[in-house]
């Protein structure tokens, strides 16, 4: 939670589109929508053709117009083959709008929905934020920004962080950074104040809760470690409920450094809950992966197998994942790697079958990056993670969901009629799973001899 | 087989001596626990007063003492490998004196004795064997046995019965009949430079002291600040498990990682169990001690000095005596106190170190990567290679995991990297310290540098055996199917890049050819090790052949690139 509130506090969107500004004054239009068109060529694991996104960048360029496109225009681009020819009309189709900056950013937003997967753009220092967080490595003086009285305050201060080893509190009000009074700016300008490299300095007068004086404090920039995974709940025949709250570069260290508490409490088995992430570095979910699977493989990568290395751990623990429509990509490809290997049991519902993995990819010329699915996940079986498992081992409202594509079909499958019964039965959505992977764990302790 | 000895002269347990340190490498406790025996690489034997922490004589043996044990109060067995002998010493009243010197072997680098006193075992470390002997009273050679990889370390068990030899580089496990020699089982760990065996006071149990990499991880910086990369662990595993050839060591393995993020452990070493079930380890990348129970997420960390890498136990005394083998300095650890009481210098006066010898205390110092996880001699085990495959950017990509190439007489092989995109030795070295290591602080000086380079032009060839006729006419078969025209010169390699029909992941063809200097001491080949064998490099690569080969031309040939 503490991660979320920090992605909002930094003003980043969880996911979905930002629309960059053109930041470079020589960038035409059309620059802009064909270095795209490059990136996605280059990258794009499932790219169209550059004419497919031609096509639909001068067709969104004549809706921005409201106008309808000529009827041949389709025949016209499938008749080219030359950049110079691509330029030449999007800029004939630009040069006739009004308003060609609204035109192109209309044109770049249905390029984007039109791919497979998700195509976000960023500025260049939200990205690098974002690669800080999933690092684990943000910078900043360590605290969750808001306001409080329309005043910036640091909601929460993480402890050991810059704000916290020069006495800083939960709710202390942020009056002057460097000297300037901030009292009436944006959070995204005192965001921008407070960012900065690792090991560079600021003043901050801070006002403490119930007191009257403003009391000014130096700041080093540091590294403020973030958990990636809450507190292991314990639950009936001390099985484990270990919630995700970010998958970033630490969490097989921070499982790791959890197993021997965990071991020490008698704990039998584990739940670990996949749903509600952001999609996770791939590098970072092999990695974890390698960790769990006593050998054997996890899966491939652009066609290349990866196998993992013979030593696990939590050994001898049984092992529950909690999945649904919101564990995508690199997450859902590692449920399906440890469904495969049978390490682990997944409970939920289908996920959306997304077998790709993300990375961030600078735009020429402007301070900004797309991020875009650029790696093809596979399972050790050669399967691809579409449409993976059998249909009939599911039940039946998932056939009527008639959906295009789907992931991982679930051991034990949470939906439908059994949840809305659970639910009236007084369990909160999210707790259904759990309380279902519970069941399906201690069915398999009593297969295991004490 | 005469060996040629003349190529190979000052190569201890794989490193190079800087000719100025005296390298403390091993330690017994002797006389009622009043004398300290310190065995020296520089081929001294050093004795010590433990009551007044002094140093009674310093016996100057020659070539270089790799080991040291005990077989009584007085007597005492040492290995020297530069002679290639086990010399049996009399220690009274704080002198040694040598009573008997016994050509065995040709590279001895660790010695155990039986617990009746009546065999010892040594290894023969570059000939790959187990060699045992018999006081009778005299020292009597009495049998070896060969190994398929290079050994290192040994344990004795089941009460003499059973002696575990482990691999020197890779991961291999050897559990040898004590009598007869006969390998019962080979086994391999997912492991790399094997360095501390122990039991623990109930003899149930073995501890490993050992390091991991991981091919996945790669040498970023994410990935080596938590501990992905490198892995430096201790592995428990019930001596019936080792015992048993069926089981599988890995699934019976309990793993204790030392170190965590923000303070790594590169480097464990030698290790010890004490009476009060606790462990101590010599961590020699850090020059640590660590010191807590199986498992200790925050063990006790003392800190002694470079390179730490033997321990002796006086229990009674409750004292720990630790050889810091860079500093020429003994450290002495109190049990209550957990902290180092005592040191005890055993350095030439006027020590001067050379640039070499700078060189050989940074190459072994974990230090010089980010948050102390490795040390230069983790992958490049004394010089040598760990037999892994590691992910760096020397190939200017990740997910291309390299094998780690040997050192050992490669200072004259420029171009380096597997690509060759190295022009010579420092840009090589700054490469690592920058992209692999992630050197602490992000800088290094080029005095360090010329250290480095100065220790690795020490590094001699591993030794090399006589040419068979079979080598002989190997030879004549290399020229005839034109390998010089990549493998030439006296090192067997070229300053360029070449295309051999392979392409890694990331679309690399050409790449500069490794020098086949010691390639007999490889185990896998090619830049992602996937022939295990000489032999398949030509029967399943068929590698730049014209035309197949006959089994007879097939065993010259490698005969002769196993002579190199």
């Amino acid at each position: 939670m503490v991660f979320r509130l920090l992605i909002i506090a930094l003003g980043l969107l969880p996911s979905g589109l930002v629309a960059a500004e053109d930041s470079s004054p020589a960038a035409t239009n059309v620059d802009r929508l064909m270095r795209r068109v490059d990136l996605v060529t280059v990258h794009h694991v499932e790219a169209p053709s550059n004419q497919q996104m031609v096509l639909t960048l001068a067709r969104a360029i004549y809706q921005a117009r409201q106008e309808a496109p000529p009827l041949d225009l389709a025949r016209q681009i499938s008749k080219m083959n030359r950049t110079s020819d691509y330029r030449e009309l999007l800029t004939t189709c630009l040069e006739a709008s009004t308003n060609p900056s609204h035109a192109s950013r209309f044109a770049l937003q249905a390029l984007r929905q039109s791919l497979p997967g998700d195509c976000i753009e960023l500025p260049a220092k939200e990205y690098r934020v974002r690669e800080q967080l999933a690092a684990n490595q943000y910078v900043g003086i360590g605290i969750v920004l808001g306001k409080s009285g329309n005043i910036p305050t640091a909601m929460k201060v993480f402890p050991g962080g810059p704000l916290d080893r020069v006495g800083g509190r939960d709710g202390d009000q942020i009056w002057t950074i460097d000297g300037t009074d901030v009292r009436k700016e944006e959070i995204s300008t005192i965001v921008d104040l407070l960012r900065g490299p690792r090991g560079t300095q600021l003043q901050v007068g801070l006002k403490h809760t119930g007191t009257s004086i403003v009391v000014e404090k130096k700041l080093t920039r540091d590294v403020v470690p973030l958990r990636g995974l809450r507190d292991a709940e314990i639950l009936e025949r001390t099985i484990a409920f270990l919630d995700v709250d970010h998958f970033q570069a630490s969490i097989t260290q921070e499982l790791r450094a959890l197993e021997p508490s965990l071991r020490e409490k008698g704990v039998q088995a584990l739940i670990l809950d996949l749903r509600n992430l952001r999609p996770a570095r791939v590098h970072d979910v092999i990695l974890f992966a390698d960790a769990l699977l006593p050998g054997g493989e996890i899966g491939t990568l652009n066609g290349r197998v990866l196998k993992a290395g013979e030593d696990a751990m939590l050994k001898n623990l049984p092992l529950a994942v909690l999945v649904d429509q919101t564990t995508r990509g690199s997450l859902e490809w590692l449920a399906a790697s440890l469904q495969q290997a049978k390490r682990a049991i997944v409970v939920g519902d289908v996920t959306p079958g997304e077998p790709w993995g993300y990375s961030g990819f600078e735009i020429n010329g402007e301070e900004s990056f797309l991020m875009l699915p650029s790696q093809q996940l596979g399972l050790p079986s050669g399967q691809l993670l579409v449409n993976f498992g059998s249909l009939t081992r599911l039940p039946r409202q998932i056939g009527r969901r008639s959906r295009e594509r789907w992931g991982v079909a679930p051991d034990v499958w949470v939906g439908g009629e059994m949840l809305e019964k659970a639910m009236r039965t007084g369990f909160k959505a999210d707790r259904v799973a759990v309380e279902q992977a519970k069941e399906a764990l201690l069915e398999v302790l009593t297969r295991i001899p004490q | 087989m005469k060996l040629f000895l003349a190529t190979f002269v000052a190569l201890i347990g794989g490193a190079a001596m800087a000719d100025d340190l005296r390298i403390p490498l091993a330690l017994e406790l002797m006389e009622n626990r009043e004398t300290l025996i310190v065995g020296c690489k520089d081929g001294t034997l050093a004795s010590i007063d433990t009551k007044l922490g002094r140093v009674r004589q310093m016996l100057e043996i020659g070539g270089s003492i790799t080991d040291v044990k005990k077989v009584s109060d007085t007597e005492l067995l040492a290995t020297n490998f530069e002679n290639g002998e086990v010399l049996r010493l009399q220690i009274r009243q704080g002198r040694a004196e040598i009573a008997e010197r016994k050509k065995v072997g040709d590279f001895p680098v660790s010695l155990s004795v039986d617990p009746w006193k009546k065999r010892a075992y040594i290894i023969d470390k570059w000939r790959q064997r187990v060699i045992s002997v018999r006081f009778s009273p005299t020292l009597e050679l009495q049998g070896s046995c060969q190994l398929p990889f290079i050994p290192r370390e040994q344990l004795l068990l089941a009460n003499g019965k059973q002696l575990l030899v482990a691999d020197a580089q890779g991961g291999n496990l050897a559990v040898l009949n004590a009598d007869t020699l006969e390998i019962r089982s080979i086994r391999q760990l997912p492991a790399h430079n094997i360095r501390g065996l122990a039991l623990n006071p109930d003899g149930d149990r073995i501890f490993i002291s050992h390091q991991r990499l991981n091919p996945l991880a790669r040498t970023t910086f994410d990935d080596i600040h938590w501990g992905m990369t490198m892995s430096n662990v201790v592995r428990e595993i019930p001596v019936s498990a080792v015992l048993n050839p069926k089981t599988n060591l890995v699934d019976e393995s309990r793993i204790w990682n030392l170190g965590t993020t923000g303070n790594g452990a590169g480097d464990p070493d030698d290790l010890s169990f004490l009476e009060s079930d606790e462990i101590v380890i010599a961590v020699g990348g850090t020059g640590q001690i660590f010191w807590g129970k199986f498992g200790d997420t925050a063990p006790t960390r003392i800190a002694t000095g470079a390179r730490p890498t033997a321990l002796a136990i006086d229990e009674f005394s409750e004292r720990i005596y630790v050889s810091n083998s860079l500093e020429d300095r003994i450290s002495v650890l109190d049990f209550d106190r957990k902290k180092v009481v005592g040191s005890i210098e055993i350095a030439r006066k006027d020590l001067m170190i050379s640039a070499a010898g700078r060189g050989q205390q940074l190459f072994f110092n974990a230090r010089l990567s980010h948050d102390g996880w490795m040390s230069c001699h983790s992958c490049h085990t004394n010089g040598h290679t760990n037999e892994q495959l590691a992910d760096t950017f020397g190939d200017r990509s990740f997910g291309t995991a390299k094998r780690i190439p040997s050192l050992l007489g490669r200072a004259q092989t420029a171009p380096f990297g597997w690509l060759g995109n190295k022009a010579n030795l420092e840009s090589q070295i700054e490469a690592t310290l920058e992209s692999t290591m992630h050197h602490n602080g992000g800088g290094f000086t080029a005095q360090q540098v010329e250290d480095l380079v100065a220790f690795l032009k020490s590094l001699p060839s591993p030794p090399r055996f006589e040419v068979t006729s079979a080598a002989n006419r190997g030879k004549l078969l290399f020229r005839e199917l034109n390998c010089v025209r990549c493998h030439s010169g006296t090192a067997f390699t070229r300053n360029d890049a070449f295309e051999v029909g392979v392409r890694d992941e990331d679309g690399n063809t050409e790449f500069n050819p490794p020098s086949l200097l010691g390639i007999r001491y490889q185990r896998s080949f090619f830049h992602d090790g996937r022939f295990t064998s000489l032999e398949s490099i030509f029967t399943e690569g068929n590698h730049q052949l014209d035309r197949p080969l006959t089994s007879n031309q097939l065993r010259d040939l490698t005969e002769y690139l196993r002579s190199l």
